[in-house]
């Protein structure tokens, strides 16, 4: 459960985010993440009641069965509407990155649907399978990324990090906004918890999982900053541009592949939870039986929205930089805590009237 | 369930005689005997007269007992015994004979039976019963060292045919009565005995159960080999990777039951099955425990390395050379360059072409007698090979990487898993030529779903990986010292979690007491 | 169900399958790959950008192998003008059958004019397009870029490989491409490259002379643009102040007379690690900039009777190396600042230790810039002797006789 959390969140971030933060953040942006976990902390302090109430239970069941079926249908549906459109995001990006590094002039939508094939194919495995190959995949893509990581220190010079804190802590604390926004995607977790094996170290699990990502993203952001100085701003994958960088006697370099496979597999495990997040909500809102039917036409749903939704990577930026710090914590904050209050309330009443 | 009704009816239940009582007249029992064993001229009848004038005879297949002591232990004393006539209506065999009771038989389907079972059948005049005797005899193949699993340390006995003699193997090795055997027969005209080998207490009982109702399925004419088991009993038939490991060593077995897994023997098949197995074990060999354990640590690292490249290597040639030029170092990419230059087909084409060719060489060599496989490899190999080099049809780089994959699935202990790796390569390569090292990574995606998906006996087939019992590493890439592995495996075992006892690390023996006074 | 299932999985096989066979969108087989090796750039009057290539030739590489063979050029060159980098290589692109590939291009050669007139827009090209890589070197040379490609070599085949086998000798490590970047995007510190000019030399094994691409010293520039150059002894003085020597000979002379000829005694010594800091401070109400050099080195060749089994002989040597090497850093220090350039980063060291300082100096740094006093440092330590102690080419009668004058 551990290890689903951190592709779930480290897939799109260590490659997009460190730039985004160093425009925010300059120098300092690497600091940022640090702070992300807060958000996620505040969040099992304000979920942990709604877990112990309901074990298991996820929180859409929670608020269909304190709100009603519809209102609490209707939050169902907003949650799992905003689950397919993550993942739409997310296969997008997915998408750009490989489409603008590896394979310029395959379609994307091949490049897509390659993905995809194995996430409908894990989907209808099941989440046990999912986990499994979280397991066998997580220590690889950590292999990986710390053979860059300590590869790419030869290349760097971390005197770059200096001044540090030049312009105060406004910079971190903004640039922390966006890290934050990608950690609370972590929130699909707190949707899995009745499915742990033991509900209870839930929070543990998620905590733990927030602060591993975002030593990674700081751990990332730092080598690409003491890599390139101020220019990382401008550099659109930053790791990836280290890994481009790195050589050793000449003949150990060119080792972008290894962040490549890191990428895919990780967005691989990524958009599973996110899927299968997707379409659970979906069928708990609205009261279906069985998953599996909304298992490929969820993906066929999101291999549109991929495309329809956004025309450049430059909106993309964009977007990921202004819409979605705001758009997404509001859902998966806002969800739960609205379930939760909701529960609490019919609780409290219930309570006064026995 | 529908039965084929052919297969029912050859079945032996289904014969006519298959009930028929046996008449006292012995005369009319030989009689129905030739007419059932028509045809079968290694069907030996011999008459005898009995001290007391009746008449009696003996059966049996000829070649499947030891003459010799038929004739010295069973119908020398009876011909020339005290009149005193051989009673067994009572349950009591022969007295007086050298030789392990027999067994009383009364419908002619169980003398039937016996016979072909290779026992010798003693029908009398008068009697209502056929009385059966062992006398194993004929001939059987030594017990030699297996040739597809050679080990320089450890022992060097290997199965044979013969069932009997394979479970005194394993008797001989693991000395409890908690080591059970369930024997049953398989294949209706076959009637091959198979024995169900596992150490009470240590294998899950749901897993028994599993396997019994999986065994009991199976209907088919004919099982000549485990193999034929294999296929019935696996849990993903689909699958490219094989889920019930396969071996002609009663140490690999023995290693196994200890382990909690259980193992199917088959007569005439020097192959034992075992299960529940996971993935690794196909990368392990037997030796990695014999030997001292950093040696084997290092090899055991050396073989999963190899397997992937046996896997990836081509794949990885072919979308490095057509589609990401930029990662082959500078210095190199000119040579991959110029010995390219000039060949005719692209990359994809190229390694498929070499590896089917490479494999059509191996195929060719394996059947091929001793005296004219070598000259077939050198033919192909070098003289071929050089040729198509130098005429510039395929690249010197194809050569080398076709031959190092090659190389590196021999590197594999297992025959399953080797095979598993030379259809992946084929898969891995298609991929590769569509869509290059994207083309590999979804690839591996697919084949971790499917195996990530894999069960056998409900095992998780990549446990202990996946399952984060992280003691249970000690045993997978590397082996660990064996004074460190205090834990029992649990993949498959039920019993204590502990398999052997603390503080067995060697050192002085001050240190292992306890006792820190020097 | 059984029958669906079978469907669902057909129908994966088939789209499987399809998207195998269709899909080679993107392969490209390595003989189809033209391996541009060297780029060189020049701005030509009328705003126009002129790119040659050289291109590997890989069959008349050497090595062992069937084709080929000597005689043949390993790479010939081809050249475009246009208002763009990209029109130029499009142009290109249309007379070469082979796609052109950046991947294995070691260095981009500006000519003068287009350095001058501010690289930036040159370089675009490079930081966008996904096939250069971020290693590969920058070079400006003098005059014009075009004909360096022409040049004949002897021992590497390409320009490309030569400039990168040279690199390793020179002070590559800022004159990458990343590097550059990083040093134009950042505070204090401007962006430096590899002067490379082609030079007459003796042809090995013959009194002909040829003419080959060489490295000549550094290029300085004020952001972008190119200011001005460095010659042989102010890089090696630039090298010393960013700490970038690695295993280099310097000569030193010493005090005392060769033995008997009168000439000077003199002594080479391999450096093989050096390392600078620079420190800022104020010191009553003045910024001073202090560069802290430490060397190691070991002793090469004594030519003279220097006797080494003394400790203080070994502390003069020292003495003079760091003097060699003093002198060569005030020689660069003085360039750069007449050039009103901070390639040795001073500012950057400035902003990171005392940002506030930086804050106040940053908009006029460059005229505080030649007046920002530099002191400088130097730890020298010559580590080991090699095999030898004493010369072994002097008696020792004669030895003592030197050391009984001197003492």
């Amino acid at each position: 459960m551990f290890l689903l959390g951190i592709p779930l969140v480290n897939g799109t971030v260590v490659l997009f985010v460190p730039s985004l933060m160093a425009t925010v953040g300059g120098r300092d942006g690497w600091m940022a993440p640090l702070l992300a976990p807060l958000s996620i902390v505040m969040l099992v302090a304000l979920l942990g009641p709604l877990i112990r109430r309901w074990p298991d239970q996820s929180f859409i069941q929670v608020a269909q069965s304190t709100l009603g079926r519809w209102v609490g249908g209707l939050l169902g549906a907003v949650f799992s509407v905003w689950a397919f459109h993550t993942n739409a995001i997310i296969l997008r990006q997915f998408g750009d990155f490989i489409k603008g590094t590896v394979l310029i002039r395959t379609p994307i939508l091949i490049v897509q649907l390659l993905i995809l094939l194995a996430v409908i194919w894990v989907a209808r495995a099941g989440l046990e399978v999912l986990a499994r190959c979280a397991a066998v995949l997580v220590p690889i893509d950590a292999l990986f990324l710390m053979t860059i990581v300590v590869l790419g220190i030869r290349e760097s010079r971390f005197q770059n990090l200096l001044p540090v804190l030049e312009h105060g802590i406004t910079p971190v604390l903004r640039a922390a906004l966006i890290p934050s926004a990608w950690v609370s995607e972590l929130v699909c977790l707190a949707f899995l918890w009745p499915r742990l094996n033991q509900p209870r170290q839930g929070p543990a699990v998620l905590v733990s999982a927030s602060i591993w990502t975002s030593l990674n993203l700081a751990v990332g952001s730092l080598i690409g900053i003491a890599t390139f100085g101020p220019t990382v701003a401008k550099v659109t994958f930053s790791l990836f541009a280290v890994a481009r960088v790195v050589s050793i006697a000449e003949f150990l370099e060119r080792i972008e592949p290894l962040l490549m496979i890191v990428w895919v597999s990780d967005n691989f495990i990524k958009i599973s939870v996110f899927h299968y997040v997707a379409t659970e909500s979906l069928r708990q809102s609205l009261g279906l039986r069985e998953r599996k039917p909304l298992v490929i036409p969820g993906a066929a749903l999101m291999l549109v929205l991929a495309a329809a939704s956004l025309d450049s990577t430059v909106e993309m930026a964009d977007w990921l930089m202004h819409v979605w710090p705001l758009y997404s914590p509001l859902v998966t904050f806002g969800i739960p805590i609205i379930a939760l209050c909701a529960g609490l309330w019919r609780m409290a009443s219930r309570g006064s009237r026995a | 369930m529908v039965m084929n009704k052919d297969l029912h009816t050859l079945s032996m239940a289904n014969e006519p005689w298959n009930g028929e009582p046996l008449d006292t007249v012995l005369q009319a029992n030989l009689t129905r005997l030739r007419e059932v064993f028509d045809a079968c001229p290694d069907l030996i009848i011999r008459e005898f007269l009995l001290p007391d004038g009746r008449r009696g005879g003996v059966l049996y297949v000829n070649g499947l007992i030891d003459v010799d002591r038929l004739d010295r232990d069973l119908l020398h004393p009876l011909v020339a015994a005290p009149p005193r006539p051989p009673q067994w209506e009572h349950g009591m065999p022969a007295p007086g004979l050298p030789l392990p009771g027999g067994q009383l038989l009364g419908r002619m389907g169980e003398v039937v039976q016996k016979i072909l079972d290779g026992v010798v059948v003693l029908l009398l005049d008068g009697e209502t019963a056929a009385q059966a005797f062992g006398i194993p005899g004929g001939k059987a193949r030594n017990i030699t060292e297996p040739v597809t699993e050679r080990s320089l340390r450890g022992p060097k006995e290997g199965f044979v045919e013969d069932l009997q003699t394979n479970l005194s193997l394993l008797r001989r090795i693991i000395k409890t009565p908690r080591l059970k055997v369930e024997e049953g027969l398989a294949g209706r005209l076959t009637r091959t005995n198979i024995a169900l080998v596992y150490i009470q207490g240590l294998v899950r009982p749901g897993v028994l159960d599993e396997v019994r109702s999986r065994l009991g399925r199976i209907q088919i004419d004919g099982v000549l080999d485990s193999g034929y088991l294999e296929e019935f009993i696996e849990d993903h038939p689909y699958s490219l990777f094989p889920q019930i490991l396969d071996t002609q060593r009663p140490d690999v077995v023995a290693a196994h039951l200890l382990e909690g897994r259980f193992a199917i023997l088959c007569a005439g098949s020097p192959n034992a099955l075992l299960a529940p197995i996971q993935l690794w074990s196909f990368l392990q060999s037997v030796e990695d425990y014999y030997e001292r354990y950093l040696i084997s640590s290092l090899l055991r690292i050396l073989r999963f390395s190899f397997a992937a490249v046996s896997v990836l290597l081509p794949a990885l040639y072919v979308s490095v050379i057509a589609f990401h030029h930029e990662l082959i170092p500078t210095a190199l990419v000119m040579t991959v360059a110029r010995a390219r230059e000039g060949v005719p087909f692209p990359a994809v084409v190229e390694a498929l072409l070499m590896e089917v060719a490479f494999e059509a060489l191996r195929e060719a060599g394996i059947r091929l007698p001793a005296s004219i496989g070598p000259t077939v490899s050198i033919v192909g190999a070098l003289i071929i090979g050089e040729a198509a080099v130098r005429a510039g049809i395929v690249s010197a780089p194809a050569v080398i990487i076709v031959s190092t994959t090659g190389i590196a699935s021999f590197v594999i202990p297992r025959i399953g898993a080797v095979n598993a790796v030379r259809m992946l390569r084929f898969l891995m390569l298609l991929f590769a030529g569509a869509f290059g090292l994207y083309g590999i990574t979804i690839m591996s995606l697919f084949v971790l779903i499917h195996l990530a998906s894999m069960r056998s006996f409900g095992a998780p087939y990549l446990s202990p990986w996946t399952t984060l019992r992280l003691w249970e590493w000690l045993d997978l890439f590397i082996r660990a010292p064996r004074w460190i592995e205090r834990r029992r495996i649990t993949v498959a075992a039920a019993g204590g979690p502990l398999r052997q006892g603390p503080h067995l690390k060697p050192g002085r023996a001050s240190d292992r007491d306890g006792n820190k006074q020097d | 169900m059984a029958l669906g299932r079978r469907r669902n999985w057909a129908v994966a096989l088939v789209l499987t399958l399809v998207t195998l066979t269709g899909g080679c969108w993107d392969r490209l087989e390595i003989n189809d790959v033209a391996l541009i090796q060297t780029a060189a750039i020049d701005w030509l009057p009328g705003d126009r950008v002129r790119l040659g290539l050289e291109i590997a030739v890989p069959t008349a590489f050497p090595g062992g192998g069937v084709t080929g063979g000597p005689g043949r050029k390993p790479s010939f060159v081809v050249v475009a003008e246009a208002a763009t980098l990209g029109e130029a290589l499009n142009d290109l692109q249309q007379t070469i059958p082979r796609r052109l590939f950046w991947g294995h291009n070691q260095a981009v050669i500006v000519g003068e004019a287009a350095a001058r007139s501010g690289i930036s827009p040159h370089l675009s090209f490079f930081d966008r397009h996904r096939e250069p890589r971020p290693r590969t070197l920058l070079c400006i040379t003098p005059g014009e870029a075009l004909p360096l490609l022409q040049t004949r070599l002897v021992l590497e085949p390409t320009v490309g490989q030569k400039l990168r086998e040279l690199a390793p000798f020179s002070m590559v490590a800022d004159a990458q491409f990343y590097r550059f970047d990083t040093r134009l995007n950042d505070e204090g510190i401007d962006p430096v490259a590899i002067r490379v000019e082609a030079r007459k030399t003796l042809r090995p094994g013959g009194d002909d002379t040829e003419e080959a691409v060489e490295m000549t010293g550094l290029a300085a520039f004020q952001k972008d643009r190119l200011v001005g150059w460095l010659d042989r002894q102010e890089t090696d003085g630039a090298l010393w102040l960013t700490g970038q020597h690695r295993s280099v000979l310097k000569m030193i002379p010493l005090a005392l007379p060769e033995a008997g000829t009168g000439r000077p005694a003199r002594a080479s010594v391999e450096v093989f690690r050096s390392q600078t800091s620079l420190k800022p401070s104020m010191e009553s109400g003045r910024l001073v900039v202090t560069a802290r050099i430490s060397v190691e080195a070991q002793l090469m060749e004594t030519m003279g009777p220097v006797d080494l089994t003394r400790p203080q002989v070994v502390r003069q040597l020292e003495y003079s190396l760091a003097k060699t090497i003093a002198e060569s850093a005030w020689r660069a220090l003085g360039r750069a600042r007449a050039m009103q350039t901070d390639v040795f980063g001073l500012g950057q060291s400035v902003h990171r230790s005392l940002p506030g300082v930086w804050q106040r100096l940053k908009p006029r740094w460059r005229e505080v810039l030649p007046t920002v006093p530099v002191r400088l440092e130097l730890d020298v330590k010559i580590r080991r002797t090699g095999k030898a102690n004493k010369p072994l080419e002097f008696p020792e009668s004669e030895f003592r006789q030197m050391q009984d004058g001197k003492g």
